[in-house]
């Protein structure tokens, strides 16, 4: 009987791969593209002993080690670069891992498609079996583009251990995550409390290894991102922490098949609890209802991108400090020169590091527009569309939420950098830089809202390019100088329009056309959505 | 009377598609409207030109005797609405999808509210993203009965109920009617329009075929007989026109005959002496069956 379980795995595999070939090429490719990238720059962002020495410095300060971990090993290129990277990469593929699985374990579920294969001659593990299998292959993929990849580059001071080690630390670590939402997949009884129940432990996880690292390194076992930090890339090079991951992986794996057994399909182990009978006053309209339905969005968005700017933001003080870097340039130009030269090394840092928080901030707003769209095809648009509320009511509350929903998170972004930055330097920036930047990457957002706003409603079909302009606008103001991007080009981004801020004055006029052509823009995208049909 | 829904030479393209062409009908107040086609011959269509959704290309649309399309929120005021596919906002949970339908079109809870969820055994503390078809719909259905409005649209809104909760929608139109509200039912389930509907309208590919009362339809159309007679009448289709002629177990003949060709069997048959002759009238699926046959036969080409 054990073996009808798996009927028709291969055929599973093969569809799941198949169907998923775009998300895993564009993950893989997008975390292998940032390890290999960064590695490539590391040894210009951090070209002398001096340079490492002050880096070292500020990753043994509580704050960064709350961020990424305990630092430990030598001051090499390649050790800094291990533990700088290995914790949020291993982030970024548990993130990757666990919303590709819940979507086909769960999500599937949800869809009815699990019960319409059973029904067939599929075996009861089988769909899982299909989706576990599905991101072992891919982990494999990127360990072994990342292990490659890192031996290529070279970095001083690595090992070829420790480079397999580094890929190998981030996949299992993965791979782990995706098979505890496999159990989360089981217990919840929809794919949205599953994945949120999965996010929950990986964040407490982070945030338990946060606290231990910095105050009891011995309890950091208790969490598995924890044991990524005994691992000891290119220095002790340890092994064991990675069996103790295989052997967490076959212990989840075990007892998801075990639930999936005890279990109907289409329920889960804990029922839906009851909730609200009644609408309370704060769900009033179309305004309130959108909020309600995008508030957990932007909560998770405003406190990720928080997150992000404290953490760019505590390591503005040992980019801000050429003294230490190099204390005979310091004897040469004198204390006062020092002074003005490390102020424009830390202006330039937060140029870069400000339009990046920016473009990450307009993801979410952009999402909001798609929703227009998305919602109609839903119904959602139809049922609100049919009752006394007007077009430019439902109108204004999509397109209101969306400016809102940027600015908002664009705004913690820059608090979060502003607040971490200028208590930590010994000579702060002036205040006026982080707003002269907020404020033009504000008008630089709402042009590339409203221009997403008119592809939505003339030519729908085509929206997915103002993801386009989104990432190209990443491409060129984030990596145009390493890459001689020309200067027109960049101000063919709406994030290169008005220069690199603050350094860079901001024209008045070209602020004024950018807002005058933002609301045109949005006046007739107004304008058609009142004659278009809702379908 | 005062026609509360009117539409005059309604035309609707989808892109090269015409989905309707020309469809004029009305409402007055206190009528019940049964409208019946097959999938895609437009139902749906109509009724959200009637909401302005979807804008019509040429004709005019009135409801209380405001154009559709350019006063669609003093409209909507007016109407109760339950769509074909009711989608819900997943984490709401139905009690506050309800609350918040009725806060939209300016009303609030009620104790009717209350009546009518118990009336549909609905689970109201439960999220919209566990509920079943039927679910969704008692959802809709709730907030649109307990609406105080002139004209109820309903867009098959017992397909995915049970045979209990017909019931009680059927009930609860009836009830409607009673009180002078006009309604625009939208069916599959032609037992359910005969019930509750005075007037009828059947659409097909995109134009209406048929409408009109009940029973002036049914005088339009067939009759079945069945009929014994004390000679055989095994000549019978050669002598006049009929179909469906069947040879019964009991010795009883049954046909189907078109009403124009009543008085010329009813001679025959009483040449061949007349035992006895039951005649009934066809029931709508028999209709619906007669007009769509077409429709179905064109399908497979």
């Amino acid at each position: 009987m054990r073996k009808n379980n798996f009927s028709k795995l291969g055929l599973l595999i093969k569809l799941n791969l198949k169907r998923d070939c775009i998300k895993i090429t564009l993950w893989i490719g997008i975390i292998t593209i940032l390890i290999i990238g960064i590695a490539n720059k590391f040894s210009t962002i951090y070209s002398n002993q001096a340079a490492l020495d002050t880096i070292v410095t500020t990753l043994k300060s509580p704050a960064m080690v709350a961020i990424i971990g305990r630092f430990s090993g030598p001051a090499t290129l390649a050790n800094v670069f291990g533990n700088e990277l290995l914790t949020f990469m291993a982030l970024l593929c548990s993130i990757f891992n666990i919303l590709t699985i819940i979507k086909n374990t769960r999500g599937d579920e949800d869809a009815n498609i699990t019960e319409l294969l059973i029904a067939r001659n599929v075996g009861r593990l089988a769909p899982t079996m299909s989706s576990v299998v599905e991101l072992l292959i891919t982990d494999m993929l990127l360990v072994i583009l990342v292990g490659s990849g890192l031996s290529v580059i070279n970095l001083a001071g690595n090992n070829i251990t420790g480079n397999w080690l580094f890929g190998i630390g981030i996949g299992i670590m993965g791979l782990v995550m995706g098979l505890l939402a496999v159990i989360m997949a089981q217990i919840f009884s929809n794919a949205v409390n599953a994945s949120i129940a999965s996010f929950l432990i990986l964040g407490c996880m982070y945030v338990g290894r946060m606290i231990t690292d910095n105050f009891a390194v011995k309890w950091s076992w208790l969490f598995p991102i924890g044991w990524l930090g005994k691992l000891g890339i290119y220095h002790e090079n340890n092994w064991w922490p990675i069996l103790f991951l295989v052997l967490l992986a076959l212990v989840f794996l075990w007892l998801a098949f075990r639930l999936i057994q005890i279990r109907d399909i289409g329920s889960g182990l804990v029922a839906p609890k009851e909730s609200q009978a009644r609408a309370n006053r704060f769900l009033q309209g179309e305004f309130s209802l959108l909020g309600r339905l995008l508030a957990p969005m932007i909560v998770i968005w405003a406190g990720a991108l928080l997150v992000l700017g404290s953490a760019y933001g505590a390591v503005f003080n040992s980019v801000g400090n050429i003294a230490k870097a190099n204390p005979t340039i310091a004897k040469l130009i004198g204390t006062a020169a020092v002074k003005t030269a490390n102020l424009n090394l830390t202006r330039h840092f937060l140029a870069l590091i400000i339009v990046v928080i920016a473009i990450i901030a307009t993801i979410p707003a952009l999402q909001i527009i798609n929703r227009l769209v998305t919602d109609q095809h839903k119904g959602y648009i139809e049922l609100v569309a049919t009752r006394a509320v007007s077009r430019t009511k439902i109108w204004v509350s999509y397109i209101g939420w969306s400016l809102l929903s940027g600015t908002v998170i664009f705004s913690m972004g820059t608090i979060g950098l502003a607040v971490t930055a200028q208590t930590t330097m010994r000579v702060p920036l002036s205040w006026h830089d982080f707003m002269v930047c907020f404020f033009g990457y504000l008008i630089a957002m709402l042009l590339i809202i409203s221009s997403a706003v008119v592809l939505t409603s003339w030519i729908p079909r085509w929206r997915i390019l103002m993801w386009g302009w989104l990432g190209f606008s990443f491409y060129v103001v984030y990596l145009g100088k390493l890459l001689n991007v020309p200067h027109w080009v960049v101000k063919a981004s709406p994030f290169g329009m008005l220069g690199q801020l603050p350094l860079n004055k901001i024209d008045g006029s070209t602020v004024c056309m950018m807002i005058v052509v933002s609301c045109v823009m949005l006046l007739v995208s107004w304008w058609k959505f009142q004659k278009q049909d809702l379908i | 009377m005062v026609p509360i829904i009117e539409l005059k030479d309604i035309t609707k393209k989808f892109g090269k598609f015409t989905a309707l062409k020309n469809i004029s009908f009305q409402i007055n107040s206190g009528e019940v409207l049964g409208f019946i086609g097959p999938n895609g011959a437009g139902k749906s269509t109509t009724i959200r030109i009637l909401l302005g959704i979807l804008r019509a290309d040429s004709g005019t649309v009135k409801i209380l005797e405001q154009d559709a399309w350019q006063n669609s929120v003093a409209v909507h005021r007016q109407v109760a609405y339950v769509p074909g596919d009711v989608y819900l906002w997943p984490n709401l949970t139905g009690g506050e999808a309800i609350d918040l339908l009725l806060k939209m079109n300016g009303g609030q809870h009620t104790e009717r509210t209350e009546e009518l969820i118990t009336k549909f055994g609905l689970d109201v503390r439960k999220k919209a993203r566990t509920y079943s078809k039927g679910n969704r719909q008692k959802v809709a259905l709730v907030a649109a009965l307990s609406m105080d409005v002139a004209l109820y649209i309903f867009d098959e809104p017992t397909s995915g109920l049970d045979p209990l909760n017909e019931a009680t929608f059927q009930k609860e139109v009836l009830t409607l009617k009673e009180q002078g509200k006009s309604v625009l039912l939208s069916s599959h389930i032609l037992s359910e329009v005969e019930k509750i509907c005075d007037q009828i309208v059947i659409i097909r590919n995109g134009e209406i075929v048929e409408s009109g009362s009940l029973s002036q339809m049914r005088h339009l159309t067939r009759t079945n007989l069945r009929v014994k007679t004390s000679q055989p009448i095994t000549d019978i289709q050669l002598q006049v026109k009929v179909m469906n002629l069947m040879q019964q177990a009991d010795g009883t003949v049954t046909m189907t005959i078109d009403q124009q060709e009543l008085s010329a069997v009813m001679a025959y048959l009483a040449q061949k002496g007349i035992i006895s002759l039951v005649s009934t009238q066809p029931s709508l699926d028999e209709l619906f069956m007669e007009y769509y046959q077409d429709a179905n036969d064109a399908r497979k080409y």
